[in-house]
């Protein structure tokens, strides 16, 4: 260490940098060919000075392979390493002292939510889906749901909570199988971690804040401006051949809503009833069962019980997607696309219709000139007159 | 009268709740003993009955609160004095299980990449074995010796006095030094300081850019093996001993034979994470 740090004190006391040919190249702007061959030359001979005290210090093989510490940091695959093993070892040792027992953890409802399969009269019990209101408050119309009375409320029956939740569910895969939008909605407070991942699961969309009224039945003018992609079979977005298309279309509709809280959000039940739009919704012993397609009688003030739903029914739609992605890679396709989509638009057909302006431009024929005139005014939602191809 | 509801008023009417921890179960049957390390009643003593204790006291103290693992406890109470009870109860649960998971009835030779790895740090292994031995025939007073990863894949030995933890996020317990041998006049900073090698204390190597972006005190590395110095472990199998030998150091060599390496190399991450190629900003001398 001594002798390194030496030869190389000595080294730079000994030498100046010699000037390099980059360097003086780039203060030349003119090739002055006399004036650069001379200091070339004396360059050349100054690296031939320098050259046997560079073989003196390069002798101490150390100096080769001397990196002088930097601040840069370590190379990244090695920090990503480092970080690799940390993570590895505190995994190993977690667990070490004590087997904890099974207990409730309220976020791993949200995280990794119960399927379909998972539905079970004890799980439905714990999170307190039973638990309907005081008897005074409700509607007889959720008399088949009740098992009884205790404490003042109605006891909501878990096997009709079970048996509903489980052709709920089995209507949601449905839906994704056959790639529909499935909108899920709860605007109760605390209720928006498990829409969103209700939601991610099956593919759709949610809503977690108050529902605008005209969402659906004034679709245009509220959601005019949200995006709109095209996809193929496997979900993949066809970004060319669609653009004109796009811009004109409508707002979508959603095919399925799921509904957790009904009593607030009645206007958009009653859009999707204009719109025969299905809807699945959690009915409590005070709500009208008559407002949603499909009701699951169950407690909708407990949120435990909300995301227990929720996550039953997210699942049940990723398990609908899985299918249908499945049997879209072996070629068959499960859903059809919107009447008025056609197919993309090619080159050829671009230059077929600019030649069609053209032929239209030429004032030839009255009568001519005014069929071109457009008798849509927005493509998408075609009355069934103009169906292109 | 009106009595408060607390824990402490449950475990003098004998009343528990619900146990939230059970005596975690080894990966070997010691029951006869850990074959020549402890006899079968040593082995009751050492884990059997230490861990239910241990367990049983986690179990009130943490009654009605949230399940959290013993690790997970330690760390989390580490900064907490109000708490140390509970800390020292979850680290020691922590510890001994550590201790016993390294263990095995039926050795095996070293892996060869751990052996690669283990004498780039420390020369040899022969070396390390006398390192370990050393340190706990030093220590006076119960605690533990570990064998840390550090994150530039070096190991280097920890020692943990009492319940003390090696994990860095638990430093401020980690009870490295018998306090009382401490000057206490000088800040732990400057003891600190002071414990560590003179060199290199400028530049890329000094204490300073090792523990950049750590917490102060903070040691950025993971244990993978330890030894359990605490008497009650060594005495009914060992005895004291006497100046020459037996006792803690006896102990200590015959566990050395004990060790399980698949283990200790499965806690080091295996020979993916082997060390090889040569931190850029380290060079031999």
């Amino acid at each position: 260490m001594i002798l390194r740090n030496v030869a190389i004190r000595h080294g730079r006391q000994a030498l100046a940098a010699p000037l390099r040919k980059s360097f003086f190249r780039a203060l030349n702007t003119e090739a002055l060919t006399h004036d650069t061959a001379a200091i070339e030359h004396s360059i050349q001979n100054h690296a031939k000075e320098t050259h046997s005290i560079e073989a003196t210090i390069n002798q101490l093989h150390l100096t080769k392979s001397f990196v002088p510490p930097s601040d840069e940091g370590e190379p990244s695959d090695e920090v990503k390493q480092n970080y690799a093993i940390k993570q590895h070892i505190k995994k190993r040792t977690a667990k070490l002292g004590s087997i904890v027992e099974k207990h409730y953890e309220p976020e791993a409802l949200v995280i990794n939510p119960p399927g379909p399969e998972h539905v079970t009269l004890e799980l439905l019990l714990a999170s307190q889906s039973h638990l309907g209101h005081s008897t005074s408050l409700w509607n007889p119309a959720n008399q088949r749901y009740i098992f009884g009375v205790r404490q003042g409320i109605h006891i909501i029956s878990l096997e009709e909570t079970a048996a509903h939740l489980r052709r709920a569910a089995k209507v949601v895969e449905g839906v994704a199988y056959h790639g529909g939008l499935i909108l899920f909605v709860g605007t109760r407070a605390g209720q928006a971690a498990c829409v969103v991942k209700a939601a991610q699961l099956s593919k759709g969309c949610h809503l977690f804040e108050r529902w605008t009224p005209g969402s659906i039945t004034n679709k245009d003018q509220i959601l005019g401006k949200c995006d709109i992609k095209v996809v193929d079979k496997d979900d993949v977005e066809i970004t060319q051949g669609y653009e004109e298309k796009l811009e004109g279309w409508t707002a979508l509709k959603p095919d399925l809503v799921v509904c957790l809280n009904p009593l607030e959000n009645y206007i958009m039940l009653h859009e999707c009833g204009l719109n025969n739009i299905p809807t699945i919704g959690i009915v409590d012993t005070d709500a009208d069962p008559t407002w949603v397609t499909y009701p699951i009688p169950a407690n909708d003030d407990s949120l435990r019980c909300v995301q227990v739903i929720a996550g039953v029914l997210g699942r049940a739609g990723e398990e609908g997607q899985r299918k249908r992605l499945e049997v879209a890679r072996e070629g068959q396709v499960t859903w059809l696309p919107p009447p008025g989509l056609g197919k993309p638009e090619t080159e050829e057909d671009k230059k077929r219709a600019a030649v069609k302006v053209k032929k239209a431009s030429k004032p030839s024929d009255e009568q001519e000139q005014e069929r071109t005139r457009g008798t849509r005014g927005r493509r998408g939602e075609l009355d069934g007159e103009d169906l292109e191809l | 009268m009106l009595r408060p509801t607390l824990p402490r008023i449950g475990r003098s009417l004998g009343i528990f709740r619900r146990s939230l921890h059970r005596v975690p179960l080894l990966a070997h049957e010691f029951s006869k003993g850990v074959p020549g390390l402890l006899s079968p009643s040593g082995f009751d003593v050492a884990w059997t009955q230490y861990q239910k204790l241990m367990i049983d006291k986690l179990n009130l103290l943490t009654a009605g609160q949230d399940s959290i693992p013993p690790k997970e406890l330690a760390i989390k109470y580490a900064r907490d004095p109000a708490q140390a009870p509970t800390f020292n109860y979850a680290s020691m649960a922590h510890n001994n299980n550590f201790f016993f998971s390294c263990l095995t009835p039926d050795p095996k030779p070293m892996p060869a990449w751990l052996q690669t790895d283990l004498e780039a740090s420390f020369s040899s292994i022969e070396t390390l074995r006398r390192e370990f031995i050393l340190t706990t025939n030093a220590m006076f007073g119960p605690g533990f010796v570990w064998l840390m990863k550090t994150k530039q894949r070096k190991y280097a030995i920890l020692t943990t006095y009492l319940a003390g933890s090696p994990y860095p996020a638990a430093h401020y317990r980690q009870q490295p030094v018998d306090m009382n041998t401490e000057d206490k006049s000088i800040s732990e900073v400057m003891r600190k300081l002071n414990r560590e090698p003179p060199a290199n204390s400028v530049g890329a190597h000094s204490g300073g850019a090792k523990t950049k972006g750590l917490a102060p005190g903070a040691l950025d590395a993971q244990p993978i093996l330890c030894i359990n110095t605490w008497e009650h472990v060594y005495l009914p199998d060992y005895g004291h001993g006497t100046i020459t030998g037996g006792g803690k150091k006896q102990f200590a060599e015959n566990w050395w034979q004990a060790i399980d390496w698949e283990v200790v190399g499965a806690n080091a991450g295996g020979p993916q994470y082997a060390g090889g190629t040569t931190n850029r900003s380290s060079f031999m001398i």
